[in-house]
């Protein structure tokens, strides 16, 4: 903030905009419905992803495997070459995105093709959406950084929106703030810019011309989306908390941090498991035994479900005394819907009102 | 014993020590400050009037200047004493002009003794008050529109009577006793100075240092407080009135003797110069606050600014102009200078310094003592969800344990599993440390208020509640405001730790944020009197006297670190580490029945909290920014105690891994083979038995070097009576 700035906040405060995060409320009012929720599977190595759908069940990536969620249990499909970083459902199976190793399909039978191995879209891919039989949009987190925290405390913003189709590999967008979720389809293209706290529905093709804001300023960061029963459902892996945005809006205390173990960094994190060496704000301390559900995020699970207008309509919370945390994959047929919590390892199913 | 300045374990530079932004915050919290700034600034407006217009300090204007600094300085004492408890004289000027027209004519018409006519004058003045006094205080109008309306009334009276009397009232009659009051002098002083100084002094001392003069202070900052604290609110605001009176009726007298004038628009336009006198001396218009001497200077001011003008040449009408302009300026700064000055004073209050400790050692690395472990992690809990906050516990020798709560209580949890709870005392601040004496009373730090001794019937006794203030400080660190952890040596002293000279244990968030070092040990001498032994400790807490009783351990819980402070043999009076960059904050320390210490930790360091340390301006914005909340803290949820030889060598490290029982150990005590843990946030005390190679022959209660009673080991056997 420059000294420039402050003098013209105090001469006019009211034309001064910064973004404050805004509270939980309306469509997204808090609740304890993820804590609840009916668990389809749990991964003891909190490694799950994302989530596809499949016949009777769910595909979930967790790690370098494709594993078969259904009633009667798990069981691993493929393991792939390299990490899965994203699913998406296409024919016959789904697209897994390896970390490394580019785009691959894997069939329902466990049978794993190669698909685009193009050197764009064998890096640091968040999420995936096929648009037909052999083609599909590609989000890039960052071209440089790999880590989503890393990408926010750097900030990066050099994402990319890549469109594969046949053999050609196309860079639709660039220099986005870590795109983390596509969903084609309807009147255009919705892109989730995590970083950014942003989704957008541009044009069909994907153009950053013409895109218009549906939602912004979240108080969250927003990532993989999946359309359900006539809107949007959306999963929020971080919250936004605001110590953090003082860390980065300080750049001593931001390049000085650069210089620690990014485990001991003060970011939102999916989980935590051993919190011996994470910061700690006064709201997250324990007192009389119990942690208040209303503490400053460091771990949040929270999706959500909107209109295409941008309204919010209903939302599902895990607060901070809960444990289903970093909800980062999703997938939805009509409106029951299969989120998975990487925070907690649980794949847990959301029916809609 | 020599005063020690512990700043160099700091490791800062000398120049550190200043806080320049605690500092101004200090001056602008002193509430002579609320005055200081208009009194200087009108102060000036006076040098510069004197300056130039030098003729006004002339002999034959001193005269002048002082008549009209006399008649104004006691009205404007009467309207002092009305602002400040809250009401509004606008009638001052036309009570003066009644006073000095009746005094006129009874002295010259009816030509009463002089003794006569200013007992009447003044009593009449004391009517006229009143009138304001049961308008406003009973009937309860609004000061403004009633003093008005009275004021209006008054100066008719003066017409009236000047039309009645205007024949009779030309010639002067000479009369030695009357001339004594206009132009007389007492002492060499002229009479009317010498009163006015008199009621200056007076009225001082009263609003002050008196009852009513705190009365009248409190009914003029709120009303409804002050009547819910039971003060008589309507006969305070009453007396002012009436009191109001009384002053402009002498002063009236004055002017009557000096001048003789017998206009009709005698005193005219006086309520204005008066106000503006009393806002110039920076008397508030919002009540409760001002002092009839800034008052009598604004008034010197006025006085010459009118005589300034009047030998200038000007129009009188400038006159008017003149005051009228400095009247709105100083009635502007009032407003904001009054709402501003408390606000800046608190946004500049914490002044974060910065510190660099060393490097961390990671606990979550196995190899190294300090191992996470679960050895407390099931501990069995006493108080279980009743026991709100309990920082040090200490247990009796029927195994009944004493333990602190935020709500002001000392809990007594007897019974076979310490399962029968009761409030055994009430102190009305924190409890933190526990002790107990040789003759069994339970000695306590309490934030808040200081240190009690609580007899076993649970008596409350405060043996120590102020320390020596330090000289030529800004700052009163008199107040015990933070006394957290004690222990007693041979000689019978008690030896406490102030965390912090600014602020309670309720806001230990701030001393947290903050880091500068404002902690001590004091010294309570058996004949009660307390000093200060140890100075700027960031955040003193544990005390332990050693095993040897030739030294005190003391814990710096900001600064990671433990010393020694000797008290007895050839270092006596230094201080040297016992350990020092600790990998997390240690609070209470005590003995151990083996000859060593165990060591408490509220929390642990973590990379980014010794981070924050190196960057004050992040603290700073930090504070500024975002709700306490949202502050940032080192790791208070995971804790541990640790036991540490004489010699300064960690020995083991007892955890609760995961947090969940006991997430903020602040303090721990071992007794009949137990260990006994209590928590600041925490809604229990933890108890664990000790293992067998842990439990020396030791009594960890016994005061090092203190000769047994009756054959027993030292203490206690108060406890059990």
């Amino acid at each position: 903030m420059s000294l420039l700035s402050t003098a013209l906040e105090f001469i006019a405060p009211g034309r001064m905009h910064r973004d404050a995060i805004p509270p939980l409320e309306a469509g997204l009012r808090p609740n304890t419905e993820l804590d609840a929720a009916p668990v389809l599977a749990t991964f003891e190595d909190r490694s799950p992803d994302d989530v596809a759908p499949w016949d009777s069940g769910h595909l979930v990536s967790h790690g370098a495997h494709v594993t078969r969620v259904t009633a009667g249990g798990t069981t691993m499909i493929a393991t792939l070459p390299g990490k899965v970083t994203a699913l998406a459902a296409t024919t016959g199976g789904v697209l897994a995105a390896v970390d490394g190793h580019g785009i691959s399909h894997v069939a329902y039978d466990g049978t794993v093709t190669s698909r685009w191995t193009d050197d764009r879209v064998r890096h640091h891919v968040t999420a995936l959406a096929a648009t037909g039989d052999d083609s599909a949009y590609v989000c890039i987190g960052s071209t440089s950084q790999a880590a989503w925290e890393q990408a926010l405390v750097r900030k990066a913003d050099d994402g990319q929106l890549i469109e594969v189709a046949g053999d050609t590999v196309r860079v639709v967008d660039e220099g986005l703030a870590w795109p983390s979720g596509v969903l084609p389809g309807g009147d255009g293209l919705l892109l989730s810019l995590s970083q950014a706290h942003r989704v957008e529905l541009r044009p069909g093709s994907g153009a950053r011309s013409g895109a218009k804001t549906v939602l912004k300023n979240l108080p969250g960061y927003p990532g993989r989306l999946a359309r359900s029963g006539g809107q949007v459902a959306m999963v929020m892996p971080y919250m936004r908390n605001r110590a953090v945005e003082l860390v980065l809006r300080d750049e001593d205390l931001r390049t000085d941090m650069l210089e620690l173990d990014p485990d001991s960094w003060l970011i939102p994190r999916l989980g935590v498991t051993f919190e011996h060496r994470i910061p700690l704000q006064v709201g997250q301390i324990r007192v009389l035994g119990e942690i208040k559900p209303w503490a400053p995020p460091r771990t949040y699970g929270l999706a959500l479900a909107f209109t295409d207008k941008g309204l919010v309509t209903e939302s599902v919370h895990s607060r901070a005394d809960g444990s289903v945390h970093g909800i980062t994959g999703i997938t939805a047929t009509g409106r029951q819907i299969a989120l998975v919590s990487n925070g907690s390892g649980r794949v847990v199913s959301w029916k809609r009102n | 014993m020599k005063t020690i300045d512990a700043f160099g374990l700091t490791g800062q530079p000398w120049r550190s020590r200043f806080a320049p932004r605690r500092t101004l915050s200090d001056l602008l919290s002193k509430s002579w400050m609320e005055g200081a700034v208009p009194i200087t600034l009108a102060l000036c407006i006076g040098v510069f009037v004197a300056i130039t217009t030098p003729e006004i300090l002339g002999a034959g204007d001193r005269d002048i200047v002082q008549a009209r600094f006399i008649e104004i300085g006691l009205l404007a004492v009467a309207l002092t004493l009305v602002l400040v408890a809250g009401g509004f004289d606008l009638s001052v000027g036309a009570m003066m002009g009644v006073a000095a027209m009746g005094s006129l004519i009874l002295h010259r018409v009816y030509e009463l003794p002089t003794e006569l006519v200013v007992i009447i004058t003044l009593l009449g003045g004391v009517v006229m008050g009143s009138i304001n006094g049961f308008l406003i205080s009973i009937i309860k109008t609004k000061p403004f529109i009633t003093t008005l309306v009275t004021a209006l009334t008054f100066r008719a009276v003066v017409q009236l009577m000047q039309g009645e009397y205007q024949d009779r009232l030309v010639f002067p009659r000479e009369d030695i006793d009357w001339r004594f009051i206009g132009a007389g002098k007492v002492a060499g002083i002229p009479t009317g100075l010498f009163f006015l100084v008199l009621i200056l002094v007076f009225a001082h001392l009263m609003l002050t240092r008196s009852r009513w003069g705190w009365w009248l202070t409190a009914v003029g900052s709120d009303r409804r407080s002050a009547r819910r604290n039971g003060i008589p609110v309507t006969v305070v605001s009453f007396g002012t009135y009436v009191v109001s009176g009384l002053l402009c009726a002498f002063a009236g007298l004055i002017m009557a003797s000096r001048q003789g004038s017998t206009s009709a628009n005698v005193a005219s336009g006086y309520e204005i110069i008066a106000l503006t006198a009393v806002v110039l001396g920076g008397v508030s218009l919002r009540g409760g606050r001002g002092s009839v001497v800034r008052a009598a200077t604004g008034t010197l001011i006025v006085a010459l600014m009118g005589q300034a003008i009047f030998r200038r040449g000007w129009d009188a009408g400038m006159e008017t102009v003149m005051l009228a302009v400095v009247l709105l300026i100083f009635a502007a700064l009032d407003e904001k200078w009054g709402k501003y000055r408390p606000i800046l004073a608190q946004k500049l209050a914490i002044s974060p310094f910065s510190l660099k400790p060393g490097p961390l050692i990671d606990v979550t690395k196995p190899g190294t003592v300090w191992q996470v472990n679960r050895a407390l992690s099931d501990a069995d809990a006493i108080g279980l969800g009743r026991i709100e906050g309990a920082e040090d516990c200490v247990v009796d020798d029927e195994g009944s344990v004493y333990c602190g709560d935020r709500r002001g209580w000392v809990w007594k949890w007897s019974g076979e599993n310490n399962e029968h709870g009761e409030v055994f005392a009430r102190t009305g601040g924190a409890p933190l440390g526990h002790v107990f004496d040789p003759d069994g009373n339970l000695v306590v730090c309490v934030s808040g208020i200081g240190v009690c001794r609580i007899d076993p019937e649970g008596e409350v006794d405060w043996i120590a509640t102020r320390a020596k203030r330090t000289r030529f400080q800004l700052h009163d660190d008199s107040p015990l405001r933070f006394a957290d952890d004690l222990d007693i040596t041979a000689d019978g002293a008690i030896w406490f730790s102030d965390a912090s000279t600014r602020v309670g244990a309720a806001n230990y968030q701030s001393v947290v944020a903050e880091y500068r070092p404002a902690g001590r040990v004091l010294r309570l001498d058996p004949d009660g009197t307390v000093e200060t032994v140890v100075h700027n400790l960031i955040a003193a807490n544990g005390i332990a006297t050693s095993h040897d009783g030739q030294s005190i351990l003391i814990v710096s819980t900001l600064t990671f670190r433990v010393d020694r402070l000797w008290i007895q043999g050839p270092k006596a009076g230094q201080m040297e580490p016992v350990l020092e960059n600790l990998p997390g904050a240690p609070d209470n320390i005590n003995r151990a029945s083996d000859g060593n210490y165990w060591l408490s930790f509220v929390g642990l360091r973590t990379p980014f909290s010794d981070l924050m340390l190196r960057h004050p301006s992040a603290r700073i914005a930090m504070t500024k920014q975002l709700p306490v909340d949202d502050w940032l803290v080192p790791q208070w949820n995971i804790s541990c105690v640790a036991k540490f030889s004489e010699s300064g060598e960690i020995l083991k490290v007892l955890w609760d891994a995961t947090g969940e029982k006991h997430p903020m150990v602040t303090s721990m005590s071992e007794r009949h083979g137990s260990l006994y843990l209590g928590g600041l946030e925490n809604n229990r005390i933890g108890r664990i038995t000790l293992p067998a190679e842990d439990v020396g022959d030791i009594d960890t209660y016994a005061i090092p070097g203190l000769r047994p009673k009756d054959g027993k080991t030292g203490e206690l056997e108060g406890a059990s009576r």
